[in-house]
């Protein structure tokens, strides 16, 4: 048979609890610990940025990526040069085709690829903070 | 919210609400949870302590249930007191510690006797935890839960992995128990016992 009154009591003696001398002491050593905890994180995730920036590094330039780079941005000069001639052979209006120009340029495809970066190592951020 | 750098900070925390200081430690504020921590801190310890913890089993548990908290702390939505959360993953985690001993030593653990009778010591004044250290370990388990985490029966069953009635039943025993101790220490002459440490 349950009591109400005493269980009630009861609840309220287990509230009523000693404090502890070192109970500042104890609330320096959590802190302590979280911050410990916290400079771990931050130097694995710096550790694994770096070794991640290294092995992307070693890949781009085991698969000979800027040489082929290198190589469209010619293939893309030639295709451009035969567009051009054969655009100047056609009479009429859409013989000046080849006087366009792409609206952008190299420098464009670059800050792309910045921006691309930066989204990339935003969203990063993010997800390790939800983390 | 933002707090001024310099040892006013201190003061400025002091100053808070515990769901203020818990918003603060959501944001990523060290010295706000510090603060919880500091405030609390006698609290989970005591709990554990009570639930049969030996003292430096109790403040390791302690700590790493407000670590716990911290890292969840985006779960805590203010609904009950925040003490009573952090006492809640303390006693989990000292359960789980317990379950494991249990499986090594399952003869301690199922140890469900009295381990005092209590009926010939009314000449000491006893207190709350004098009167929990003549349950039996499980007894003191059940009932430390319940009254002093705060889980309601069945929480205390899946938490104990153990029948619903088993632990209604420690409870009930546990209860009768404590409630002769104390009794019983009302009874005593005042200044003639001794006060258990916790």
């Amino acid at each position: 048979m349950s009591d109400p009154s005493f269980e009630a009591r009861l609840q309220r003696l287990f509230s009523d609890h000693p404090h502890y001398p070192d109970a500042p002491l104890f609330a320096v050593e959590v802190e302590d610990r979280l911050s410990r905890g916290w400079a771990l994180r931050r130097v694995l995730i710096g550790a694994a940025g770096v070794a991640g920036g290294l092995i992307a590094v070693v890949q781009l330039t085991g698969a000979g990526l800027i040489g082929r780079i290198g190589d469209a941005g010619q293939v893309a000069r030639d295709a451009a040069s035969a567009l051009h001639t054969t655009a100047a052979r056609i009479p009429g209006p859409i013989g000046g085709v080849g006087q366009l120009a792409l609206p952008f340029g190299g420098e464009v495809l670059w800050l792309v690829a910045g921006l691309a970066v930066l989204a990339g190592a935003f969203l990063a951020s993010r997800s390790i903070r939800e983390i | 919210m933002a707090l001024a750098a310099g040892p006013d900070v201190k003061a400025q925390l002091g100053a808070l609400h515990d769901l203020e200081l818990a918003a603060l430690a959501a944001a990523g504020d060290r010295r706000a949870f510090g603060e919880l921590a500091r405030r609390h801190g006698s609290a989970v310890r005591a709990l554990l302590r009570r639930m049969g913890a030996e003292p430096a089993l109790a403040d390791d548990l302690a700590q790493d249930a407000f670590l716990a908290a911290f890292e969840s702390i985006g779960e805590f939505r203010g609904e009950g007191a925040f003490v009573g959360w952090v006492k809640r993953i303390a006693a989990r985690l000292y359960l789980k510690r317990w379950r494991k001993r249990a499986e090594l030593d399952p003869v301690e653990a199922e140890d469900i006797g009295d381990t005092a009778d209590g009926e010939g010591d009314a000449a000491r004044k006893i207190d709350l935890d004098g009167a929990l250290a003549s349950l039996s370990e499980v007894e003191r388990l059940c009932v430390s839960l319940c009254y002093g985490a705060g889980l309601s029966h069945a929480e205390a069953a899946a938490a104990l992995k153990a029948p619903l009635g088993t632990v209604k039943s420690h409870v009930k025993r546990g209860l009768d128990k404590l409630k002769r101790q104390l009794a019983a220490s009302e009874t005593a002459p005042a200044g003639a016992g001794r006060r258990a440490g916790v």
